[in-house]
């Protein structure tokens, strides 16, 4: 990876993480509202209410994955910012190495020392791959979260039909929690993607 | 006397007194009906049998007098006049006061003497005093199909005609000198020199009175046109007038019958069969109050402890499938014990409204206006708690409408509408609320007059009053003390009552709003929640103190733009959509005296149905039960809380009012905004 490919990837987590946090909350405000419907209404939409009391569960569990999304994505970015620290380093005694080599001396503990910092590149490059792992699992779990939100959000629309002639708002309320969770699950699937071409990108070095 | 035979007798006597008042009520438009006579007649006669079986030989004796006089209406020896109906309902006034004195563990005392002698007179058949007042209901005569104001005296004559053999003879000679002495005037003074009645006008006929009243002239027919008449329109075949004149004075009740629709024909009118006691015994039981208060603070307790169940269930570290189970089939399960449980408590509507016929019909008589009730919902559910909070402040408003709002009918016949004004009482179901209306067809309320009041009374100041929205200058009506009258009546003008109204509305987690076009009419509508013993509510985060709001008072959760604030005049505004702008209300600002940055810290909108309030976050929502709350003084913080609540994880959370919250928040920022013009 290089600095333009963590640039970028500092980049895109720094959106996803935002608009994670924006959405999540809407999802949450559009769970919350769509409660608040429910219980004005007395007993009239108990069936929504089930809906509407699982989609704040499943908008708890979005929040819970964000966070853990969130957890995730500092130490990848710090984990190959080391790794490409270490590198400039390495191409430096590299230089230094083949600079003496030149004017016809060694240096054995500078050779040691560059081994030394290769040696370290490769951990630090498998820890960063695991961390890298680690986030594409947490998004995946998120996509997994985001379909089953997607599936009570079906659910609330078929119910909201079903109760139309309560005169309660239920469609347009489907239709805004479906719009909050579709942003989520755009925003994860791009950055899935690119998580995706580092990994692939990453197992090719290795 | 046995306390718990008392306590059953008044609780049936109440219920029969109501009916009875209400059946009285439909007597006066539909006189002929033999069904409500023998209703009333019964009503009477149960409430003597239980008086006299609790030795309260008072009551026992008022309620004897009524059932006879009853008997006889029933029987059709005697017919159904307007000063009867007034008789018959000042004698169930009695009752209830006797049912209070019972109530109370004393033995009723005697009730008032002249009212037990008119009584007695009037079964007896014997027109004392009033007659001048009086007219026969239902009797359909009219002079020339005029409406013109009516001529009492008439009726008398024919009354004392067919009824009254001692004073027949006189009125007779006096009907004949009529016209020469200067028509029904004249006539009356004559009577009442004759029956030794010097009362005339004790009880002032309002000519406007409408209903199937109709007058008797004396000037133009003789007494058997007249009576020929009457008895043709009463009675449902025509009845000759012989058998009549022998059915008068000495005539025996079988006479009678013989002639007219007798009380035996009850059993072959239309199967109107009420439920009969021991139908209701099958499917009823009466339980005391105060258990079912016992059971619902059970239950309201059992729902916090659900509370939480559910919230140490939600925060274990492992997820227990088990114990998630077992929780979420305890919160099925507790909220259907709750819903049965609230229904237990509700009760319909009509038991409120059922006081107002009599209440519109004594004001409209008493105000000389001529109004018509509609009742509308009659049958919508409410807490028992409302409707008993509510029985006076919603006679409070029907009075003020008829006092203020209505017009006099020649005013509404000068203003284009019709002489007969209407009152509009309407019960509505809407979700988790009832609504209440109460809405005329009257004169509507001037803003500009009540702010003119409102600063002459010194109410408001000058700045006060330049600063007043529309619908403020309308709230005027709900200051204590303010009134539009410089004079007190009987029934409005002392500025108490409106302000009653808005507090029990608070009280009750209500709310109240007034819409009016000046000339078409008012609105007061009531909001209530439709259960009081367990409230949802919204959880909210303001910096790191809980709060609560009632979700009936919630519209919606948004999230706040910056740029969809604006400032009108002093007043913070929020503008929800188009042209639909809210007050803003930063809580922050209220409790911590220090607002919440927009873009510096977390902030949420919850817009509510009298403005926007800004808080940290919103934590979710729960059914909670209210605690009241006394270590506040009402009159500072002590109204900004509708009470407390203890939350699923265990804390005590305050409640808060919405109304009093934005009121208060608008006060301060016209004092912010006036501060900063006097520096300017």
């Amino acid at each position: 990876m290089n600095i333009q490919d963590l640039m970028e990837l500092v980049d895109d987590s720094h959106l996803v993480l935002r608009t994670l946090e924006k959405s999540l909350r809407e999802i949450d405000r559009r769970a919350l509202n769509a409660m608040v419907l429910v219980k004005r209404h007395g007993s009239a939409l108990a069936g929504y209410g089930v809906v509407a009391q699982a989609f704040r569960e499943r908008a708890t569990f979005l929040t819970k994955s964000g966070l853990l999304l969130h957890e995730c994505i500092a130490p990848l970015i710090q984990a190959h910012m080391h790794i490409m620290q270490n590198r400039r380093y390495l191409v430096i005694f590299q230089t230094m190495i083949e600079e003496l080599d030149r004017k016809g001396k060694t240096s054995p503990a500078l050779e040691n020392t560059r081994m030394n910092l290769a040696g370290r590149i490769a951990i630090e490059e498998g820890c960063a791959l695991v961390i890298l792992k680690k986030v594409i699992h947490a998004a995946g779990r998120m996509q997994e979260s985001i379909a089953e939100q997607e599936y009570i959000v079906t659910n609330g629309r078929i119910e909201a039909a079903l109760s139309i002639d309560s005169g309660a708002p239920l469609v347009s309320v489907s239709r805004e929690m479906g719009q909050a969770v579709s942003t989520v699950a755009q925003s994860i699937r791009s950055y899935s993607k690119q998580l995706e071409r580092i990994l692939h990108e990453s197992g090719a070095r290795f | 006397m046995d306390e718990e035979i008392l306590q059953d007798y008044l609780t049936e006597a109440r219920e029969l007194l109501e009916k009875a008042q209400e059946d009285t009520l439909r007597l006066e438009n539909d006189p002929g009906d033999d069904g409500i006579l023998a209703s009333v007649f019964r009503a009477f006669h149960t409430l003597k049998g239980g008086a006299g079986f609790l030795e309260a030989d008072n009551l026992v004796e008022w309620t004897h007098h009524l059932e006879d006089l009853l008997d006889k209406l029933r029987s059709h020896v005697l017919p159904v006049t307007r000063i009867m109906i007034d008789t018959i309902l000042n004698g169930m006034d009695v009752i209830h006061v006797m049912l209070e004195e019972l109530a109370q563990g004393n033995h009723p005392a005697h009730g008032p003497e002249e009212l037990s002698r008119r009584i007695r007179e009037l079964a007896a058949g014997h027109f004392p005093a009033l007659e001048s007042d009086d007219s026969l209901l239902g009797a359909g005569i009219e002079e020339n199909g005029q409406d013109s104001p009516a001529h009492p005296t008439s009726t008398f004559v024919v009354q004392l005609q067919a009824f009254s053999s001692g004073v027949s003879s006189e009125s007779e000679k006096l009907a004949s000198s009529n016209e020469s002495d200067g028509g029904p005037d004249g006539w009356e003074l004559k009577l009442d020199e004759k029956t030794g009645n010097h009362s005339r006008g004790d009880l002032p006929f309002s000519s406007t009175y409408r209903g199937t009243e109709s007058r008797i002239p004396g000037k133009q027919h003789d007494h058997d046109q007249v009576l020929e008449q009457f008895f043709h329109s009463i009675s449902p075949e025509p009845v000759p007038l012989a058998v009549m004149t022998q059915g008068t004075g000495s005539s025996t009740p079988e006479k009678t019958r013989s002639t007219a629709k007798s009380p035996s024909l009850d059993s072959a009118l239309p199967p109107r069969r009420p439920p009969s006691v021991s139908d209701m015994s099958e499917t009823t039981i009466r339980v005391d109050s105060g258990r079912l208060d016992s059971v619902i603070n059970q239950v309201g307790e059992l729902v916090l402890l659900r509370n939480r169940l559910a919230s140490a269930v939600g925060s274990l570290v492992q997820v227990n499938e088990d114990l998630s189970r077992i929780s979420r089939e305890m919160d099925l399960t507790v909220n259907d014990i709750q819903n049965t449980v609230m229904h237990l408590r509700m009760q319909p509507c009509k038991r409120l409204f059922q006081q107002l016929p009599r209440a519109v019909r004594d004001a409209s008589r008493q105000l000389g206006k001529e109004v018509r009730l509609d009742i509308a919902g009659e049958e919508v559910e409410i807490d028992k708690t409302v409707v008993d909070a509510l029985s006076s402040p919603i006679t409070h408003l029907v009075r003020n409408s008829l006092d203020h709002g209505i017009e006099k009918p020649e005013e509404r016949q000068s203003a284009g509408k019709p002489r007969e004004a209407c009152i509009r009482i309407a019960a509505v179901h809407l979700g988790d609320k009832v609504r209440i209306e109460v809405s005329d067809n009257g004169r509507g309320i001037d803003r500009r007059f009540l702010v003119q009041k409102a600063l002459a009374k010194g109410v408001i100041t000058g700045e006060e009053a330049a600063c007043l929205s529309e619908q403020e200058a309308l709230e005027l009506i709900f200051r204590p003390g303010f009134s539009t009258k410089d004079k007190a009546t009987d029934l409005s003008g002392r500025g108490v009552g409106m302000d009653v109204v808005k507090d029990t509305a608070r009280k009750l987690r209500g709310h109240l709003d007034v819409q009016t076009r000046l000339g078409e009419g008012t609105t007061i509508s009531m909001e209530f929640p439709l259960s009081m013993a367990v409230l949802p509510v919204l959880y909210l985060r303001l910096r790191r103190d809980i709060y609560a709001l009632p979700i009936s008072a919630i519209e919606s959760l948004i999230d706040i733009q910056k740029g969809l604030i604006h400032h009108l005049d002093g007043r913070t505004v929020y503008q929800i959509s188009g042209s639909r702008v809210t007050p803003i209300v930063d809580l922050g600002n209220l409790f911590h005296d220090r607002p919440l940055r927009l873009e510096g810290e977390p902030v949420e909108g919850i817009l509510t149905d009298r403005g926007l309030f800004m808080a940290s976050e919103v934590l979710g929502n729960e059914d909670s039960v209210v605690k009241p709350i006394d270590f506040l003084p009402e009159d500072k913080m002590g109204s900004w809380y509708q009470g407390a609540t203890i939350s699923g994880k265990g804390d005590v959370v305050l409640i808060l009012d919405p109304g009093t919250l934005i009121s208060r928040a608008i006060e301060q920022m016209k004092m912010v905004h006036s501060r900063q013009q006097g520096i300017a």
